[in-house]
């Protein structure tokens, strides 16, 4: 599994425009559920909104992975997104976020998420890349730096 | 406590070694002149030349004052005279016997029921059955133990270099698992063990001891890249003792059994013994044999014949054409140090499996249950908080509890959960808490009250 596979310059945005937890989930909400409805997209910000109540998906070193559900035909789909300022998301750290990662997948697909989050949590363990990420300034720049990790590990 | 150890066999000498780093005075009583001469040399423990089924002998090692009595020689014999002198003339309140055949256990039982002190029988055979049927639902685990009447599950696993887990921080875990109760308990790196604390992560080829959440396990195996058998259907090589028992408690928990001996009077005898196994005449290391038997598909393939080395052959065989889980029975250090990671996935020792129940049973009293974990080198414990113990009412980044000790899990009323630094623990919760060997003997401190 890679991460070019399944995130692409529609699903990344930088900078968000958010400044709290709150808006930036929206925003990655609404740009991972373009083109559905609003009913759908809300369902899906309530999901992963329920898991952030349970704990909260920042994981420390500046880096959040939230994850939720949907019912959709996609069985599984990423964000990504740069926040303009880092943001307050009640880490385990207590940090704030630089970068975050948004997971949504249906529910039969339990397995790719669980493994998907390992993977992305790994692969941020790796401080150049998550410098790079975290400096990138436009979605052209993050994508750059994905690609370009990704040329050099496998993973 | 004053202990006294018969026979210093494997069993005897490295529970008397234990014991006496737990701080108890030990004396260890065996008849072979040689063997003493040799104990004398490796361990740090009172010895006593003579045979410990005879009252002047027991005297002349203290029984009088003893509060423990373990009776370990290899004759069963031996060890009933000596658990029933220790018990009914001299009223040693603790009293364990190691016992093989089924007959003397049985035996053994029956006197253990009159009143007296507490005794009991440590089987090794049935232990190596009753471990095997524990890891069998693990699948991948190389150890697995349960706490907390079954809600809290410690099993070991080697951590394969494509598993997910590889790479991954320790702090990550609660990411994937939020809602329930998962934890790192122990690793074994480079032939060491450690008990992690603080920003650890787990690498390929570690071999890391979770603790979970039963409901959890196939996430887990997700994670750890571990498949399950393409049959509900077991293999098992050797019609022993083992052999025999095994199947026929997988035949009363229902899943089909195919049992393999190269002896026809063993195959014969199996048969009678036994109701739905199929019982096959062949050698487990034949490998026309086991593919035509359906060793690829099945979910468990266990060698328990009474050839070790050959044991670790069909293991090796029937893991390579397939079988999902493989257990070996390998009596033997030397051997298992070496088959440790050819890639089978657990190696059983009924010697060593009697090590650890006579320890707990040595141990017990606030110790509700305990488990060594893998060459005995981490324990993980059971305990009831006393009030006035040092481990209650502070918050846990202020007990100052040593490297080496970890909290792994706390039962509270009907809710089980990861403590972290600001949690207390108070009195009455049930608390697991993972030691690594030499700090063991610490924990009575921690706990007293």
């Amino acid at each position: 599994m890679r991460l070019t596979e399944f995130l692409s310059p529609e699903t990344i945005k930088v900078p968000l425009e958010g400044t709290t937890k709150e808006e930036i989930l929206r925003e990655l909400v609404d740009l991972i559920c373009r083109g559905a409805d609003g009913p759908f997209c809300d369902d899906v910000y309530r999901t992963i909104m329920e898991r952030e109540w349970l704990m909260s998906s920042g994981i420390g070193q500046g880096i959040a992975l939230p994850h939720g559900f949907w019912t959709h035909e996609m069985p599984f789909a990423a964000a990504l997104g740069i926040p303009a300022q880092p943001i307050e998301f009640d880490s385990i750290d207590g940090k704030p976020v630089k970068i975050v990662f948004l997971l949504v997948c249906n529910e039969e697909q339990t397995n790719t998420k669980l493994r998907a989050l390992a993977r992305i949590s790994r692969l941020l363990h790796r401080k150049d890349f998550r410098k790079g990420l975290a400096a990138s300034t436009s979605t052209e720049e993050a994508m750059q730096v994905i690609v370009d990790e990704e040329a050099q590990h496998r993973i | 406590m004053q202990v006294i150890v018969v026979g210093g066999g494997l069993v005897g000498s490295t529970l008397a070694e234990k014991l006496a780093g737990d701080g108890h005075d030990v004396v260890l009583v065996e008849q072979n002149r040689e063997l003493i001469a040799d104990l004398n040399e490796r361990l740090d423990v009172q010895t006593i030349h003579g045979n410990g089924a005879t009252i002047p002998v027991l005297m002349k090692a203290g029984i009088e004052n003893a509060d423990l009595l373990l009776a370990t020689t290899n004759s069963d014999e031996a060890n009933m005279v000596v658990a029933l002198v220790g018990s009914v003339i001299f009223k040693v309140p603790r009293v364990a016997a190691r016992l093989r055949d089924p007959e003397h256990e049985e035996g053994f039982r029956r006197i253990a029921r009159e009143p007296g002190g507490e005794r009991v029988a440590i089987n090794p055979d049935m232990a190596a059955v009753d471990k095997i049927l524990s890891l069998m639902p693990v699948p991948g685990a190389v150890d697995v133990a349960s706490f907390f009447d079954g809600k809290l599950l410690v099993a070991g696993f080697h951590i394969k270099p494509g598993s997910e887990f590889a790479g991954l921080m320790l702090s990550h875990l609660r990411l994937l698992f939020p809602a329930t109760p998962v934890l790192v308990v122990a690793i074994r790196r480079d032939g060491r063990w450690r008990v992690p604390y603080g920003e650890d992560e787990i690498r390929a080829d570690d071999l890391v001891y979770f603790a979970m959440d039963p409901t959890e396990l196939d996430n887990m195996l997700v994670l750890l890249g571990v498949r399950r058998g393409a049959e509900r259907r077991v293999m098992v090589a050797g019609a022993t003792r083992i052999g025999v028992n095994l199947s026929r408690r997988l035949e009363e928990s229902g899943v089909p059994v195919t049992l393999i001996d190269e002896r026809r009077e063993a195959c014969e005898k199996a048969a009678a013994a036994l109701e739905d196994t199929l019982v096959i005449h062949g050698s487990p290391t034949d490998r026309e044999l086991l593919r035509e038997e359906g060793a690829d598909r099945v979910e468990g393939f266990v060698a328990c014949t009474d050839g070790h080395e050959e044991n670790v052959v069909a293991c090796l065989l029937a893991g390579r054409m397939g079988a999902a889980h493989t257990f070996a029975l390998v009596d033997n250090a030397a051997l298992s140090s070496l088959v440790g990671d050819l890639g089978i996935d657990a190696i059983i020792s009924p010697r060593l499996l009697s090590v650890s129940l006579a320890l707990q049973f040595a141990r017990k009293g606030r110790i509700k249950s305990v488990a060594a974990l893998l060459e005995d080198s981490v324990e993980v414990f059971e305990v009831e908080a006393a009030e006035g113990s040092r481990l209650v009412r502070s918050p846990l980044s202020k007990l100052g509890l040593p490297r080496g000790i970890l909290l792994v899990a706390v039962q509270r009323d009907d809710r089980i959960f990861i403590p972290g630094g600001d949690d207390r623990i108070e009195p009455g919760d049930h608390v697991i808490v993972a030691a690594a060997a030499e700090m063991a003997s610490r924990l009575d401190d921690i706990l007293e009250a």
